[in-house]
């Protein structure tokens, strides 16, 4: 593992670090590094278990939509382009969908055939990739070429990284509000400091000292903020718009972010998905919320863009339980102040012989070509050639 | 062996130097103590165990718990969430009990293959209907076997309804096609299983098979399925059988039927590549992140000379010069870590769920690998600055005592806690620190 020292903040000296008030030049220095850092913040978010595309953003005027979809047919939809229309729980993203900052690409997904959660994800994560012990995730690859010597440039709120972060010191924080914490006395505290400040190539003592001084510099900004990193009432700590706030407070903090991965369980709708309301509207619900509250937190402070991903869409057909089963092609979506409201990538239709296997949704635009134009927003210039090996993305046009 | 080897094999062979347990000093002592963990099978710490009293649940002992038919198919979010929380206590009364006997047990050794067994043939327990298999799954699969032939526990992990399930191929069977031509629903091969048979379990990806051979493997091991829901016992079901293997890995395909699995797995079990394999995986177990290729080497003879016999690959991963080379250092996995800290201290712990939750924070939890591959073993799996915050933090909650059921002793923790630095430092503290520090990461 290429852990490289990190002279930052440390200035080489550990007992600086002991005293109980921050030096100025420590926030200067925080200054000078964030305005490098002025690329478009990116946000992924992960629908983890398999979204239903076609419950998110239904095709409405198709006219074998109604029959196939019995129950979770929708009678009404938020208006939009081309005959497809948002399930009417986006609402809260209205704001958004009005300026024309989201596109959609429709029978987007993997190509893999797999209709297993883990192998589908792992597939994604590793951008195309099969899963073995050299691979590294499409996430690092993508940063690699960028700047890697602040703490958390790349970030996942969540308990464990992505396989996305594969091969690369990504920080997961699953606790915003109790990362950092470390119940120990000054003293033991800088005798910590202290033993990991000697200078010998242990890598368990560089990541310490990293860990160390990150928590330190997570602390000053926290500290800068109040100590408000707690999600307020009303908010599941574990929803999208819940982690979304966390996000937004750290990155008001000045912790320099670069790309934010985060994902959340409950799209795996087996039984009872519902319609306009129900189990699925709330989960669209709270995506929305979330994006949005991106959206409006950023729109005067950064360029930002998020994309939304799933491991595979679902049946066409509604199941025996009113819920939807294991299926193959699915919806993303793209928000950003760069991105031209829409809905991209080819569609066949719901005919039978259209589908895949005659029962899900196809896969006709490769999420790889998806994730190139938004690598392309990221980064302000094309991704490089090995960002998906062996693999030529089709231009789709999401960037204005 | 060098004396640091010796203090490696103690380290590696066990959870942990416990300060109250032995001391190698000699050559003799060192071959003596590994001879008595060889053959110290089984639980030793029952009167520990009390609390987990789903730990030995059959697979429809565990499915009648939780009562299946009831919240499965069933639109009552309640009945739902009630059968979850139901197969998540069963999966916290394995996890916890492996890390009450992971701590406490003298078995030190059969403890660490388990777990290594367990991880090699990984279940993930929280996906939906695994739960509750993995009662039987570590009691009656992994733990009879650990210490014994490679065989006997390859086949009985095909067996088992924690994997027929896990790995799909419970599902796997004959595609049937109606009228129209069209294949029906829920038929047709599965070839998860069989994949990683081949790729995880025995010859490893580069053993030497090709696609053609998964294919003919999930063929041979189409019906290997489980009985029913509600009694999810293994069950070969011969009209889900499809016959139309005829080779695999360069031999005809002889037998008929449920033997045509039985001859492959027997023949995987013998292979030269699955000797290799496993050899790899053991001597970077014990030995170096990246093992020497004359231990992978000489280990593997053994494998093939004893037809699989663990305990005799053991001695000669753990009795090898190549253990005393200063540059073979180990980094501790999360798990190895949190176990250790306690057992350093003399400590003791209930494997209640607050230790469980505080260990699952560390990550690598037994049975909680996303990936068939299980967790990862080597320093670059593990080894991150987030990862170190949060064993700084694991320490001192330890230290403080902050973690319900488990607790630290007042021994003192090596050498660190007498550095200059740490002078003045309070006992808890001092205990803290020398959990924290870099070098108590390796072992």
């Amino acid at each position: 593992m290429a852990l490289t020292r990190r002279d930052f903040l440390i200035g080489g000296s550990a007992g600086l670090l002991a005293t109980s008030c921050t030096p100025v030049w420590i926030d200067s220095q925080l200054e000078s590094r964030e305005r490098r850092y002025g690329s478009p913040l990116l946000v992924v978010i992960f629908l983890r278990g398999g979204a239903d595309g076609l419950h998110l953003v239904a095709p409405l005027r198709d006219p074998h939509y109604s029959a196939l979809r019995g129950t979770l047919a929708l009678p009404e939809i938020l208006s939009f382009t081309d005959g497809f229309g948002f399930h009417p729980a986006f609402q809260p993203l209205l704001p958004s969908l009005n300026e024309g900052r989201v596109a959609v690409v429709h029978a987007a997904g993997s190509p893999h055939a797999t209709r297993s959660h883990f192998l589908a994800q792992d597939h994604m994560d590793l951008g195309g990739l099969d899963l073995s012990h050299d691979r590294k995730g499409w996430l690092t690859r993508l940063l690699e070429s960028a700047d890697s010597d602040a703490y958390f440039t790349r970030l996942s709120l969540s308990h464990h990284p992505p396989l996305a972060y594969r091969g690369s010191p990504a920080f997961s924080i699953d606790n915003v509000a109790r990362f950092g914490r470390l119940a120990a006395s000054k003293h033991a505290q800088q005798v910590l400091r202290t033993i990991y400040g000697f200078t010998d190539d242990d890598p368990a003592r560089v990541a310490g000292e990293i860990a160390l001084n990150a928590s330190r510099e997570f602390k000053i900004k926290k500290a800068m903020l109040g100590d408000s990193l707690e999600t307020p009432k009303g908010l599941r700590p574990r929803s999208i718009r819940g982690r979304v706030d966390s996000l937004i407070k750290l990155e008001r903090a000045g912790i320099a972010l670069r790309a934010v991965f985060l994902d959340v369980a409950g799209w795996d709708t087996h039984v009872g998905q519902g319609g306009i309301d129900g189990r699925m509207a709330r989960s669209i619900g709270d995506l929305a919320e979330g994006m949005q509250a991106l959206s409006d937190a950023f729109r005067e402070r950064r360029e930002l863009v998020t994309v939304v991903m799933t491991e595979f869409g679902r049946t066409v057909h509604v199941n025996g339980s009113g819920g939807t089963d294991h299926g193959h092609g699915s919806v993303m979506m793209v928000m950003g102040n760069a991105v031209r409201g829409g809905v991209y990538g080819a569609w066949n239709g719901l005919e039978s012989d259209a589908l895949y296997q005659r029962r899900d949704l196809p896969v006709l635009t490769d999420f790889r070509s998806v994730l190139s134009e938004v690598a392309r927003a990221h980064l302000g210039q094309p991704p490089p050639v090995d960002l998906f090996p062996s693999f030529t993305p089709q231009s789709l046009g999401l960037l204005g | 062996m060098t004396s640091l080897g010796r203090r490696r094999l103690l380290a590696r062979a066990s959870f942990g130097v416990d300060p109250k347990g032995v001391r190698l000093d000699a050559d003799d002592a060192a071959r003596a103590w590994l001879e008595s963990q060889l053959s110290s099978h089984g639980s030793d710490v029952e009167p520990l165990l009390q609390p987990f009293s789903r730990l030995r649940f059959t697979p429809r002992e565990a499915r009648a718990y939780i009562g299946v038919s009831a919240g499965m198919m069933s639109f009552d979010e309640d009945a739902k969430k009630n059968r979850y929380k139901k197969a998540d206590r069963i999966l916290k009364d394995i996890v916890g009990a492996r890390i009450v006997r992971a701590v406490h047990s003298q078995h030190q050794l059969f403890e660490v293959m388990v777990g290594f067994w367990s991880n090699h043939f990984s279940v993930y327990g929280p996906t939906n209907l695994v739960a509750e298999l993995c009662a039987d799954y570590e009691e009656r699969v992994i733990r009879p076997h650990a210490l014994g032939r490679f065989e006997d526990l390859l086949i009985t992990v095909a067996k088992s309804p924690a994997m027929l399930v896990y790995l799909d191929n419970f599902r796997s069977k004959l595609a049937r096609f109606g009228r129209d031509g069209r294949q029906q629903d829920w038929t047709g091969i599965n070839e998860n299983y069989a994949r990683e048979l081949l790729e995880l379990h025995t010859l490893g990806i580069d053993g030497g098979y090709t696609e053609g051979d998964v294919g003919a493997a999930a063929r041979i091991f189409s019906g290997w399925t489980i009985r029913g829901r509600d009694d999810p016992d293994f069950e070969f079901r011969k009209r889900w059988h499809d016959p139309a293997a005829t080779e695999i890995l360069g031999q005809r395909v002889e037998a008929s039927g449920l033997e045509q699995g039985m001859d492959l797995l027997r023949r995987l079990a013998r292979h030269e590549s699955t000797a290799r394999f496993v050899s790899f995986k053991l001597a970077q177990r014990f030995v170096a992140d990246d093992p020497p290729a004359r231990l992978v080497e000489a280990a593997s003879r053994v494998f093939l000379a004893t037809d699989g016999d663990i305990p005799s690959v053991l001695r000669e991963i753990l009795l090898a010069p190549e253990m005393s080379d200063p540059a073979a250092r180990k980094f501790k996995t999360p798990f190895r870590f949190a176990i250790s800290a306690i057992r350093a201290t003399a400590g003791a712990t209930d494997g209640g769920d607050r230790t469980l939750w505080e260990l699952g924070r560390l990550g690598g939890l037994p049975y909680h690998s996303r990936t068939p591959d299980g967790h990862g073993e080597t320093q670059a799996d593990w080894l991150s600055p987030a990862g170190m915050a949060a064993r700084m933090a694991f320490a001192f909650e330890l230290a403080r005592g902050h973690i319900k059921g488990t607790s630290i002793g007042t021994e003192v923790l090596g050498d660190i806690a007498l550095t200059p630095s740490a002078i003045g430092l309070r006992g808890f503290e001092r205990a803290a620190v020398a959990i924290s520090s870099p070098e108590f990461q390796w072992h």
